[in-house]
């Protein structure tokens, strides 16, 4: 019945897309409007809240769906949509990478933001570290926290998108979530 | 005995991704273990912050900017929208236009209206004339069929090609549209942008750039120098061949569909954004920003991912990819292993220098040793990147295509994390 499901659910989405790349700016904008969230903000959050990279990623995931790529129905669409996008991140983040040390790409970068003690009183603030320091990690630590947390993936789904194994998303996320623990210990008392 | 510690699975304890039993373990564990506990708070902690991310609704400003670029590839998709957008009255009208077409292209064709040609039979001799051909000579470069040549022959190799077509249909088959970026490139003796045709070159000088847009599938950027030829274009492979100077590729296309020959090899788009220089002997080089391109030559092929690229050199064929962020000494050595005359020294100076980042090298370089110098560069690559399950050391010291292509993959998955 769940396959059932995801067949049927699948082959509206194809029907979708197939309407979009006629031309169809009706199902363009739907296509849009239904996904527009999960693909902006992986992105946000990915590159640590710069709205122009983000938009930017945005943007060339939705022309790649309407151009260029065909969803042969053999996953789920959102699994199939999630994965341009972490792939549209990491080509864009490959992008602004190749002039600078290898190093920074392998290693961590320091947070991008500090800020004053009463700033960290403000969750938004506290959100916005959080969110430089999640960016500050390897993508391999990055990526499954962010469809965990912001897109609430379970982590099968995770291993969907990331084509991995449960236990790789498991002792991945475990060791950002440690991560993250090391790096901001001074906020334990927010959360 | 030693005590058995959960460290690793306390994030999926604690996102109560697992069984019911595990659980139970765990949670008795954590009761007893100072140490896991230790680690049980920091992962709380970690996933507690994490939990702060938001999911954002995109400005407005993305969908005006995917608008835009709709409207200004509008036409284009306009002009490959499938049949069933027809009416049955547009369709009717379309199939007798095209009926209409036919018939005037065959009697044109068989000299019904200008009587310049000679009709022939099945019987394989000419048939009888009508009347208004009986003044008409065929012109001296035409000749006329042997005897026995049926017309259902003649038909197969003279009935009107795609070449006789609609001129839309005609135009988009076999040119380019080239802009003009900056100064007057040249088109065949023309000066600038406008149309490449199949055979035509494009030239640009010093101080001009042009794009060519290619096909619905991207554009071509051609840097200053720059000498390039449009070799063909159809539905099933688009293809430059650039002579010298440099071009940056964006194209989004089913693997293979677009390709550019140099006078050292081929580079063949797998769905890429890339740069492609060619010196004036011949060599080139290859950048691949984003996405794969494959250079070919003589049935040999390296893969260039992103981040990565890869020299050639005329009359010594294809170099071995590697990192853009790869050390000077790293690529010297590199450069004497496929161009010059290193051996085993290049290769053993290569595994000694090899970091992480060179895993694409060391990769491509397994079915280009020597077998014994094949054992060190499996030894440094399964450092950086542990051969999967089911791939031995016996099989890609043996070149085990299938165990090649496996560990390819982990070393694929390893360089885009």
């Amino acid at each position: 019945m769940e396959r059932l499901v995801l067949v049927t659910e699948n082959r509206s989405k194809t029907d979708l897309l197939s309407r979009c790349r006629d031309g169809d700016r009706e199902a363009i904008r739907t296509l849009y409007m239904e996904n527009q969230k999960r693909v902006y903000s992986i992105a946000l959050n990915f590159f640590g809240g710069d709205q122009e990279r983000a938009s930017d990623v945005t943007q060339q995931v939705f022309l790649k769906l309407l151009k260029k790529v065909d969803f042969r129905g053999d996953s789920e669409f959102t699994t199939w949509i999630y994965r341009i996008t972490v792939n549209q991140c990491i080509d864009d983040s490959r992008k602004s990478k190749r002039y600078l040390n290898f190093e920074d790409w392998f290693g961590f970068a320091e947070p991008v933001t500090r800020m004053s003690l009463t700033d960290k009183l403000h969750s938004r603030e506290i959100s916005a570290e959080v969110q430089a320091v999640v960016a500050s990690l390897k993508p391999k630590y990055r990526l499954p926290i962010l469809l965990k947390y912001v897109e609430g993936m379970s982590y099968q789904e995770i291993a969907g998108v990331l084509r991995c194994s449960i236990g790789t998303v498991s002792s991945r996320l475990n060791r950002g979530h440690k991560l993250l623990a090391t790096k901001l210990e001074h906020l334990r008392n927010e959360v | 005995m030693k005590e058995r510690h959960y460290k690793q699975q306390l994030s999926a304890f604690a996102d109560q991704e697992m069984n019911k039993e595990d659980r139970q373990v765990i949670a008795e564990h954590l009761m007893n273990c100072d140490e896991c506990r230790r680690e049980y708070h920091d992962v709380r902690l970690g996933a507690g912050l994490a939990s702060r991310l938001e999911q954002v609704d995109a400005p407005e400003s993305v969908w005006r900017g995917i608008e835009a670029e709709l409207n200004r590839s509008a036409p284009r998709l306009e002009a490959f929208s499938k049949p069933s957008w027809f009416s049955l009255r547009q369709v009717g009208a379309f199939a007798t236009a095209v009926v209409v077409v036919g018939l005037l292209s065959f009697f044109v064709y068989n000299g019904l209206f200008t009587g310049s040609r000679t009709m022939y039979v099945s019987t394989g001799v000419p048939a009888n004339p009508g009347p208004h051909e009986h003044n008409v000579t065929i012109a001296p470069s035409q000749t006329t069929e042997p005897s026995g040549t049926t017309t259902a022959n003649r038909s197969d190799q003279q009935l009107p090609t795609s070449a006789d077509t609609p001129p839309a249909v005609q135009t988009d088959a076999t040119f380019f549209p080239v802009e003009t970026i900056t100064g007057t490139p040249k088109i065949g003796d023309a000066a600038g942008g406008g149309r490449l045709a199949v055979g035509e070159y494009l030239e640009t000088d010093a101080r001009s750039r042009a794009r060519i847009e290619v096909a619905e599938i991207g554009n071509v950027e051609i840097a200053p120098n720059s000498r390039v030829k449009l070799v063909g274009t159809s539905e099933k492979q688009h293809r430059l061949s650039l002579e010298r100077g440099g071009l940056h590729a964006k194209i989004a296309a089913p693997p293979r569909l677009f390709i550019v020959d140099t006078p050292s090899a081929a580079a063949v788009d797998l769905g890429c954004e890339y740069t492609l220089d060619v010196d004036q002997q011949g060599n080139s080089k290859l950048n691949v920003k984003s996405g794969f391109v494959a250079l070919e030559r003589d049935g040999r092929e390296s893969i260039v991912p992103a981040g990565a690229s890869c020299f050639t050199m005329k009359g010594k064929g294809l170099g071995t990819p590697f990192s853009t962020a790869a050390t000077p000494e790293f690529e010297r050595a590199l450069r004497n292993f496929d161009f010059g005359s290193g051996g085993s020294r290049a290769v053993n100076e290569i595994v000694n220098k090899a970091r992480a980042y060179d895993i694409i090298t060391l990769w491509h370089m397994l079915s280009r040793v020597s077998t014994n110098d094949r054992q060190q560069v499996y030894d440094a690559l399964a450092k950086f990147v542990p051969p999967p399950l089911g791939v031995t050391r016996d099989g890609i010291l043996s070149l085990n295509k299938d165990q090649l292509e496996r560990w390819r993959a982990s070393v694929e998955d390893a360089w885009f994390e």
